[in-house]
């Protein structure tokens, strides 16, 4: 999954090469469908990222801070990729709600891959981390061995993101 | 709230560097009901604890609140449930522990305007300085705690597995241990998780 992004990430270059000389490339044009993924998809798509710092936000179109923080994210990922930073987003919602999920991931223009989780919730939250309860936002980061640094649940702001991933970068 | 927020995530933190975190710890089954004399201002205008709603056979404590949409999709089932239940000799009440000044729909006079046009037959309370909730280590809305008669916590977490559609649940976690507890016998599942809202600690 990784390498797609990679790829995904060189094509919307090259369509942006094209484009460019006229005017700044569309957020629509660089928003994906969200990929589903199970419990066990997204540990090992996190486990494919090893050596960088991954950010992982739990998110839903109905929950309100996860809107209201969400920009950050991608401003975030945006600044901090060429430092080794991956954002990844995992939409909570459900399969008849993905018109919903996409027209805001194009919104917010997120250039990148990003999730939408399967399977019984109980089971997803459980089996990603004990501690979750399951409230929404939820944000996991993971140092550049894959391990898992910082989780909290509730709105962050740019600010907050930035002083929790430098202490993991510089350490 | 930047502070509650900010201590939360630091406590989070905490918790996955440094160990479990007593003070956010939910409840554990076979825990005792905490704070359940604790007055507490409810939408009839009266003062109610959870003791005061304690039912022969039981106590269902349901952290809610007017702005989580996933509340809001559990309006008629709470309201059926409580109404199925209540007269089974279980005591319910709906607890409110959002922050009303940083989320003015979650006012009590936003509570008073929720119950009336839902027709709640419990009594929604609010909880000043989210104190209830931190006792409970209440983490989302909803989020149920069900007690047996000697309020011991036999059962918490969701109230089934399809938030999004009353239609299409499989696994009716909270209405399977109410019949359980009902009928004396073992709850299969006394724990589960689903997603919701954050608490908007005060």
């Amino acid at each position: 999954m990784h390498a797609r992004r990679t790829s995904h990430h060189l094509a919307l270059a090259l369509t942006g090469l094209l484009l460019s000389g006229c005017a700044a490339k569309s957020p629509d044009n660089n928003a994906l469908a969200p990929e589903s993924v199970s419990y066990n998809d997204l540990v090992k798509e996190i486990s494919s990222r090893k050596g960088q710092v991954v950010i992982v936000n739990f998110w839903a179109t109905w929950c309100m801070p996860c809107r209201i923080e969400f920009p950050d994210f991608v401003r975030f990922g945006k600044e901090f990729a060429d430092r080794g930073v991956d954002v990844v987003f995992v939409s909570t919602d459900y399969e008849p709600d993905m018109p919903q999920v996409i027209d805001f991931l194009k919104e917010n223009g997120v250039p990148w891959e990003s999730y939408i989780k399967t399977g019984v919730d109980f089971e997803f939250i459980s089996s990603f981390h004990s501690e979750w309860s399951g409230a929404l936002p939820a944000t996991f980061v993971y140092d550049r061995n894959g391990s898992l640094r910082a989780f909290w649940e509730g709105i962050t702001s740019f600010d907050e993101l930035e002083a929790s991933v430098t202490a993991i970068l510089e350490s | 709230m930047l502070i509650n927020m900010k201590l939360l995530m630091s406590i989070v933190f905490l918790a996955v560097t440094a160990g479990p975190v007593l003070a956010q710890e939910t409840l554990e089954i076979g825990a005792a009901m905490p704070l359940k004399s604790k007055a507490l201002p409810a939408v009839s205008g009266a003062q109610t604890s959870i003791a005061s709603v304690k039912g022969d056979k039981g106590t269902l404590v349901v952290f809610w609140c007017n702005t989580c949409p996933w509340v809001e999709r559990y309006e008629d089932r709470m309201v059926a449930l409580a109404a199925a239940y209540q007269s089974r000799g279980i005591g319910v009440i709906a607890v409110n522990p959002n922050d009303a000044v940083a989320y003015p729909d979650d006012s009590m006079d936003e509570m008073k305007k929720q119950a009336a046009t839902h027709g709640y037959s419990f009594p929604y309370v609010s909880d000043p300085g989210s104190e209830v909730a931190l006792a409970f280590g209440a983490k989302r809305t909803p989020q149920a705690f069900l007690f047996n008669a000697a309020d011991v916590l036999v059962y918490q977490g969701a109230f089934d597995d399809s938030p999004s559609d009353a239609a299409k649940v499989g696994a009716a976690y909270l209405t399977d241990a109410l019949d359980a507890l009902l009928a004396g016998t073992e709850i299969a599942m006394t724990e589960t998780k689903a997603f919701g809202c954050t608490i908007k600690f005060q």
